[in-house]
C-alpha cells in the first residue's frame, strides 16, 4: 500500500500527468464552447448536443477518441520516469520484489484513468448541461445513451488490455516514456483505424481492439449488436472467448515485463 | 564473520571483466574505504553488493543474509547511494524524502523528515524543488535519504563529491560519527584525504581485483620507509638484502627500507643500524618517511 501511495505522490507531483489531464479536460471544454458558438441556423443538430442526456452522449463520443492513446501515454510515462530521472537505483535499493514496483505503476495508471473519466465527465457533461439551459434549441429527443456508454466501456477494456504491452515496450526500450508514449499516441489511433479495414474475423480475434468491441456488442444486447459482433470476430467466438483473449493480452505482457525487469541489471542511464 | 561478505565476486561484460574473484569481509561498526582508479570495478562491485547487478560468479552476504540479485535487502538493514544521488526534480526535498521513505515501507512524520534535512545542513530548504539544488545539496539530500532509514549498513558512493570545503568537513565528521550510532559504512571515494581521515579500514581494487586491504593505520605504517645516509650505499643495500631478505629495500644513493606490517620504524632502525655498524658501514643519519595514502594508492595501483 505504501508503495502505491509513494508512486501516486510522485506522479501527482510531477508536471506531465497533471498537464496532460488539464489539456484533455480543457481541450474538450473548448470543443464544446466552439460547438455552442456555431450558427444555430446551420448546425441545429450540433446544438442539440446540449442538455443532460446529450451531454453524457457528447462526453462518451469525445472520450472514445481520447482513450485510444492518452491513458497508454500515462502508462509509458509512469514507467519511463524512473529511467528519465535515473531513479531506479533509488527505488530498487529500497524495495523488492521488483514486480511490486511495476504493479504499483499500473495501479497508479489506473487511477489516472479513473480521474480522466471522472473529470471529463464532470466538466464536459456539466458544461453541456449548463449550455442546454442557456441555449434555445431543444435537445434531440431520440437520444439513446447505452450504445455510447458501451463504446466507452469498449475503449476502457482496450486500454486495460494494452497497458502491460506498453509497459513492457517502455522497459525493453529503456525509454523515458516520451518516446513510447508519443509513438503510442500516433500509432494507436492509426492502428485502430487500419485494423478497421481488416475484414477477417479469424485474425480480428487476436486483437484487443476487435475482441473488446465484440465483447461490448455482445454484452449490450442491443438490436443488431450480435450480428455486428459476428461480423467482427465470427459467430462461434462468444463473450467468454473474447474475455480470454483480452486476459491473454493483459497477463502475457505483464508476465513478460516482470520476467524481464527482475533479470535486468540496474545501471545508470548513461552506462 | 563480517557484516558484508563477498566470495569470488565476478562480473563480466562480454569479453571485459569488470570485477574478478573479489573477496570481501567488512567488519561491523567500521568505516571502510573502497578505493580504486577509474574503471577499477568499484561501482559494479557496489551494485552487486546491493543486488542491482547480477554477478557472473560468486556470492554476497550482508547482515548475515544472502544478497539475491533483483531483491533489495530490508530497508532497516541496508541503504545506499549509488553514484550521484538521483531525485525527482519537480518535487521538493521533503516530498522526495517522503516518496523514498514510503517506497521503503516507512511512514515518517514531517518532523522526522525535517530533522534529517536539518542534520545534513538543509534546514529551511525542504520545500524547494530539487531541480534547483546544486550537486552538493543533492549529495546532502542523498545522505539524508539513507540515514532516515536508520540502516545497519550504509553504502555511500563518493559522498563528498560536489561539496564545498565546509561541506566536505561536515561530511567527514558525520561519517566518523556513524559507527557510534550503530552503523557500518562502506564508502567509495576518489578523495584520498577524506578516506585517510574518516575510514578505519581500507580496500583497494585495481582492474577488478583486490590489491590490498587492512586497517588504515596498519597500511600506512607498512607503507612508511626508514632512510639511512651511509658512506657506501651499494655495500649497505647488498648487506641488508643478504642478511634481511624478508625486507623490501629500495635502489638509490641511500639505503631505503620499507617498514614491515608487523614491525615499527624504531625497531627496524635500531636493528639495521646495529647490522650496518657491525659491518663497518658508517651511518650518518636515520630518518623515517611516513607514508600517505596517495603514495600507497599510486604504488599499489601501478602508477608510482
Amino acid at each position: 500500500m505504501s508503495l502505491f501511495v509513494a508512486e501516486w505522490r510522485k506522479q501527482r507531483g510531477l508536471v506531465f500527468a497533471r498537464s496532460m489531464l488539464a489539456v484533455v479536460v480543457l481541450g474538450g471544454a473548448m470543443v464544446i464552447f466552439v460547438m455552442a458558438g456555431l450558427d444555430a441556423g446551420d448546425v441545429i443538430s450540433t446544438r442539440q448536443s446540449f442538455g443532460w442526456l446529450p451531454g453524457v452522449q457528447l462526453w462518451a463520443g469525445l472520450l472514445s477518441g481520447i482513450l485510444a492513446f492518452v491513458p497508454l501515454t500515462f502508462v509509458a510515462w509512469g514507467t519511463g520516469l524512473e529511467q528519465s530521472h535515473d531513479t531506479w537505483k533509488m527505488v530498487l535499493t529500497r524495495h523488492s520484489p521488483r514486480r511490486d514496483v511495476l504493479f504499483a505503476k499500473l495501479l497508479v495508471a489506473g487511477l489516472w484513468l479513473v480521474l480522466l473519466l471522472a473529470s471529463t465527465f464532470v466538466v464536459w457533461s456539466g458544461l453541456a448541461t449548463a449550455l442546454g439551459w442557456v441555449l434555445p434549441v431543444p435537445p434531440d429527443p431520440t437520444i439513446e445513451l447505452s450504445p455510447h456508454l458501451y463504446q466507452v466501456l469498449g475503449s476502457v477494456l482496450r486500454v486495460i488490455s494494452l497497458a502491460p504491452s506498453i509497459m513492457l515496450l517502455t522497459l525493453l526500450a529503456r525509454s523515458n516514456g516520451t518516446l513510447v508514449g508519443s509513438l503510442t499516441g500516433v500509432l494507436a489511433p492509426l492502428a485502430v483505424n487500419l485494423t478497421a479495414l481488416w475484414q477477417e474475423p479469424s485474425l480480428n480475434r487476436l486483437t484487443p481492439v476487435f475482441t473488446s468491441d465484440a465483447l461490448v456488442l455482445r454484452l449490450s444486447e442491443a438490436p443488431g449488436a450480435a450480428e455486428a459482433a459476428d461480423r467482427l470476430v465470427g459467430a462461434s467466438f462468444g463473450s467468454l472467448a473474447c474475455v480470454m483473449v483480452l486476459l491473454a493480452w493483459l497477463v502475457l505482457p505483464l508476465v513478460g515485463a516482470f520476467w524481464h525487469f527482475e533479470r535486468r541489471d540496474v545501471l545508470s542511464e548513461s552506462e | 564473520m563480517g557484516i558484508i561478505e563477498a566470495t569470488g565476486l565476478t562480473r563480466k561484460y562480454g569479453a571485459v571483466t569488470a570485477v574478478e574473484g573479489l573477496d570481501l569481509d567488512v567488519r561491523e561498526g567500521s568505516v571502510t574505504g573502497f578505493l580504486g582508479p577509474n574503471g577499477a570495478g568499484k561501482t559494479t562491485t557496489i551494485r552487486m553488493l546491493l543486488g542491482l547487478v547480477h554477478p557472473t560468479a560468486g556470492s554476497v552476504r550482508v547482515c548475515g543474509q544472502p544478497v539475491i540479485f533483483g531483491q533489495s535487502a530490508r530497508p532497516q538493514q541496508v541503504a545506499a547511494i549509488v553514484e550521484t544521488p538521483a531525485f525527482y526534480g519537480a518535487l521538493s526535498a521533503i516530498e522526495n524524502l517522503r516518496v523514498l521513505s514510503l517506497t521503503a515501507g516507512l511512514r515518517l512524520s514531517q518532523a522526522q523528515l525535517e530533522k534529517q534535512l536539518e542534520r545534513l545542513g538543509l534546514a529551511g530548504r525542504g520545500h524547494e524543488p530539487v531541480r534547483g539544488f546544486s550537486l552538493g545539496m543533492k549529495q546532502r539530500l542523498g545522505v539524508a535519504s539513507v540515514l532516515m532509514q536508520s540502516p545497519k549498513v550504509l553504502f555511500l558512493d563518493e559522498p563528498t563529491n560536489g561539496l564545498d570545503p565546509q561541506g566536505q568537513a561536515d561530511m567527514r565528521e558525520l561519517l566518523k560519527a556513524l559507527p557510534n550510532e550503530g552503523h557500518t559504512v562502506f564508502v567509495s571515494s576518489h578523495l584520498l584525504r577524506d578516506v585517510e581521515q574518516t575510514c578505519t579500514e581500507l580496500i583497494i581494487v585495481d582492474r577488478g581485483r583486490k590489491v590490498t586491504e587492512g586497517k588504515v593505520a596498519e597500511l600506512l605504517r607498512a607503507g612508511s620507509r626508514v632512510v639511512f645516509k651511509v658512506n657506501d650505499p651499494a655495500a649497505a643495500i647488498a648487506l641488508v638484502r643478504r642478511e634481511r631478505p624478508q625486507l623490501t629495500v629500495g635502489e638509490g644513493m641511500e639505503l631505503s627500507v620499507q617498514v614491515p606490517r608487523d614491525a615499527s620504524a624504531d625497531q627496524l632502525s635500531a636493528d639495521l643500524v646495529k647490522l650496518l655498524v657491525n659491518a663497518d658501514v658508517q651511518v650518518f643519519s636515520v630518518a623515517t618517511q611516513a607514508a600517505d595514502l596517495e603514495r600507497l594508492f599510486l604504488q599499489l595501483t601501478g602508477k608510482p
